[in-house]
């Protein structure tokens, strides 16, 4: 099986934005996915929450781990919470291993992540 | 249209000025001649009967006769003007019709024959023509005094007369020969072959001819003056008269001779342009006149590109052999075990005749070698290569560095007698204890710098090889510590000479070494030498070559704390060759390709191994170490291969990842901070190795006959170990 391309669909929810993400999290996915993030110019006002939803992603490398670091970085430092959820307990364990954890919340499942965000606002 | 056709040559610049020029060179050359009749008439009053016109009838005729030349050349030459408008507004790469250009050429050529046969026929006609009238004159008037029956003097009379009509004639053959002669270059077909019509025998012999003929009219002229027996002639005025015949008969010759010594000196310039100019490859070919010295021209430019398809077939050729001895040596960086090895080798011709070598020889060991063949060039170059391959198949057939030179001596001398000559230095170092048994025949002594700067320079050293077939070898031990480099090094280096005459010696090269405290990357520190070393020194007369080993210090992880069953850590080598418990992939360095070759491996461990779930941390981590493999070891050449080697024991599984590069050195820091800068930085990358410490048991890198690798070591674990591990 070769590499899986990255698919990026985003939905808007009140006062956020959700990325599912589809294929291989790889370094080939960068362009993609920090290119879509900048060009949103309501960062930080009407976007505070960012979300990713991992669950179709099937393999992510170092080089991905390096994008999705970029990518929660860019959100914190744009006032925005970076949230994930559907990640393997494979995945998770790297995650924590790199450090991406301190940028990004990872939930088991989308409700658990709206209830956070849910609870943040109020 | 017919507006049009006349109207054209006018608008040619070139046209104009080839025009004007004739105009200028027939006013001149009949001035001058109005101006020899002139003198010719006050000298010898007895030819006042000479063209005995008032002056300025002789002016005025003397103009139109140059303005009637003009317009009749302005008719002939009205394909020259043409052509020459032509090429004026061609653009580049427009070829010119080669029957106009042809055409042009020959009214160039013909032109001045023309003038001169035009001009003699014309004053022969105007002087017979006078002549005749006259006598017919003084015969219906005998009363006027002149006896039409003095044929002598009337003969003399038209002797001189056609001296100066031929005067006349030579000047405009010559000058206007000169004149067109830019004209023809410029037209001149550039293939075009020798052409009789422009020989340079044809006009010497006419202007010499003629020039002949001035000379006897004259003095023939000068000869019936003598003979009039009724007047006496001053022997002073007689001289004066014959001294003016030998300057105007001087005068000629010069000016002939000095038309042709500049056009044979314009060729000379033309034969230099071509023989000893800056490239004639490039210049293209020079405009040459096709005459005699022309065709020389042509013949010593063809000689010269036939030198330099020569010279580029030789330089071909040598960068061909260059290319094979570059591919001959191993890469310049490379990594075996702890050691990262730089190792740089100049030549200073296409070809040179230093060599170096690194050759795994197993798992712990590992030779090294460096040597200089005496003399440079091609055979020099020669000897370097069939060295070179001499050493590998001796290294590996075991022995100890003095023993490897011995045979290596031995088959140089049987092979060269006493004509090769090449210095060699050996270490064989040996990775788990840092010893290097180092032997030299005739090469200069290396040295151990230490981490702080301090050196120590290896004294062993006996005869070059290829000198005495029975030469014994010393062999020396060295211990290195963390952080020492063993520098090898050729000659070229230590002989280099600056601009000041000053030879770089050992006191250059330890002044040099002593400043490798604590160095950065060892590759930039001699490439930087060495650069400073050309700036210096120039590109000098010899090969440098310079090879460091440094010993980077401890890189794997903690081998100790595993607890891997004995026998089958020490059975994981051998366990590579056994096609049971071994599987191999091999995949292009591409990223993405990994992949495969990670679900492959995924499912094989699941099968062996189906209680255990450390399936994802061996994919992750071998992806990684794939990953480091392509963009790191083969650089993405996606014509080069990483291959994988797995085994999986019963209760430990090894894998290599091999790459076809120099090596990497794994950079991997556990600090924290440096953990925190990377996570923060621009570009948050490098969480490969981090991720392979992490997943897999054991790790390290090493080189062997396929190629750099870095082999990852997997404990059998389930679930339920995890637990007791924890409690």
């Amino acid at each position: 099986m070769a590499e899986q391309p990255l698919v990026i669909e985003s939905r808007k929810f009140p006062s956020g934005l959700v990325l599912k993400l589809e294929g291989d999290l790889s370094k080939s996915a960068e362009a993609k996915l920090i290119a879509g993030f900048e060009q949103e110019t309501e960062l930080g006002s009407s976007i505070r929450f960012l979300a990713l939803d991992l669950t179709k992603v099937a393999y992510i490398n170092s080089g991905g781990m390096a994008v999705l670091i970029r990518l929660a970085r860019m959100g914190s430092k744009a006032g925005v919470h970076t949230f994930a959820w559907g990640i393997t307990p494979h995945y998770e364990k790297l995650f924590r291993m790199v450090g991406l954890t301190e940028f990004m919340m990872i939930y088991p499942n989308e409700f658990a992540v709206m209830q956070r965000i849910e609870a943040l606002e109020l | 249209m017919e507006i049009t056709e006349r109207s054209r040559p006018w608008t040619s610049q070139a046209g104009r000025t080839l025009l004007g020029g004739l105009l200028t060179v027939y006013l001149i050359s009949l001035l001058l001649g109005l101006f020899i009749l002139r003198a010719e008439t006050m000298l010898v009053s007895h030819f006042k009967t000479m063209f005995p016109f008032p002056f300025t009838v002789n002016l005025l005729g003397a103009v139109l006769l140059a303005v009637i030349l003009a317009c009749a050349s302005a008719w002939r030459l009205r394909p020259v003007i043409d052509e020459l408008e032509y090429g004026s507004g061609a653009q580049p790469g427009q070829n010119r019709d080669s029957r106009s250009t042809n055409e042009a050429l020959i009214r160039l050529y013909r032109m001045p024959y023309e003038l001169l046969v035009g001009i003699l026929l014309l004053g022969i006609l105007v002087c017979a023509s006078f002549h005749l009238a006259e006598l017919v004159r003084s015969w219906g008037n005998p009363a006027n005094g002149d006896d039409p029956s003095d044929w002598l003097q009337l003969t003399g009379i038209m002797a001189g007369e056609q001296s100066l009509t031929m005067t006349v004639a030579l000047i405009l053959f010559t000058s206007v020969r000169r004149l067109f002669r830019p004209y023809i270059l410029r037209l001149q077909p550039l293939s075009g072959s020798f052409d009789g019509r422009a020989s340079v025998s044809q006009p010497l012999v006419i202007t010499y001819t003629c020039t002949f003929l001035v000379t006897i009219l004259s003095l023939f002229q000068l000869a019936i003056v003598t003979a009039r027996p009724h007047e006496a002639m001053e022997p002073f005025k007689f001289g004066l008269i014959a001294l003016f015949y030998f300057l105007i008969g001087l005068s000629l010759f010069s000016y002939v001779t000095m038309q042709f010594r500049q056009e044979l000196r314009g060729l000379i310039r033309d034969i230099r342009g071509l023989v000893g100019g800056s490239d004639p490859r490039h210049s293209g070919a020079a405009s040459v006149v096709h005459d005699e010295a022309g065709e020389l021209a042509v013949a010593y430019s063809e000689l010269q590109n036939r030198i330099n398809r020569e010279y580029d077939s030789l330089e071909r050729e040598l960068k061909m052999a260059y290319n094979v001895q570059q591919k001959l040596l191993p890469p310049g960086n490379l990594t075996i075990g702890s050691y990262r090895i730089t190792a740089r080798c100049q030549s200073y011709r296409e070809v040179g005749g230093d060599f170096f070598d690194v050759v795994s020889l197993g798992p712990s060991r590992f030779a090294v070698m460096i040597g200089d063949v005496s003399g440079k060039g091609l055979p020099a170059a020669l000897i370097m290569s069939a060295q070179l391959l001499v050493f590998r198949s001796e290294i590996r057939r075991n022995g100890s560095p003095s023993e490897v030179l011995s045979r290596m001596n031995r088959q140089l001398c049987e092979a060269m007698g006493e004509e090769g000559c090449v210095s060699i230095g050996v270490g064989v170092i040996d990775l788990t204890t840092n010893q290097v048994q180092y032997a030299s025949a005739g090469h200069l002594s290396p040295y151990i710098v230490a981490k702080d700067g301090r050196f120590v320079s290896v004294d062993c050293s006996s005869l070059p090889i290829g000198i005495d077939p029975e030469a014994v070898y010393e062999e020396k031990s060295l211990q290195l510590e963390d952080g020492d480099r063993f520098l090898l090094y050729t000659d070229g280096l230590i002989e280099a000479v600056d601009r000041s005459g000053r030879m770089y010696s050992f006191n250059g090269l330890e002044t040099e070494i002593a400043t490798w405290a604590e160095a950065g990357d060892m590759s930039e520190l001699v490439d930087d030498w060495l650069a400073r070393v050309d700036l210096a020194c120039g590109a000098g007369q010899d090969d440098r070559t310079v090879v460091v080993l440094e010993l980077a210090g401890e890189y794997r992880s903690a081998l100790a704390t595993l607890d891997i069953p004995q026998g089958e850590y020490g059975g994981a080598e051998l366990s590579y060759g056994n096609p049971f418990m071994t599987r191999e992939w091999s995949l292009r360095s591409k990223l993405g390709e990994e992949r495969i070759v990670a679900l492959k491996l995924g499912d094989w461990i699941q099968e062996r191994w189906p209680e255990s779930d450390i399936k994802e941390d061996v994919q992750s981590a071998v992806c990684e170490a794939m990953i480091n493999a392509i963009e790191h070891g083969n650089k993405l050449q996606s014509n080069k291969c990483v291959t994988v080697i797995a085994q999986i024991g019963g209760m430990l599984s090894v894998c290599r990842i091999y790459d076809e590069g120099g090596g990497y050195y794994p950079k991997l820091s556990r600090d924290e901070t440096e953990m925190r800068r990377k996570l923060e930085s621009e570009d948050p990358r490098g969480w490969g190795l981090v991720m392979i410490d992490s997943l897999a048991d054991y790790w390290t890198t090493g080189r062997d006959e396929r190629g750099f690798y870095t082999e990852l070591y997997f404990m059998r674990k389930s679930p339920s170990d995890r637990g007791k591990g924890a409690s």
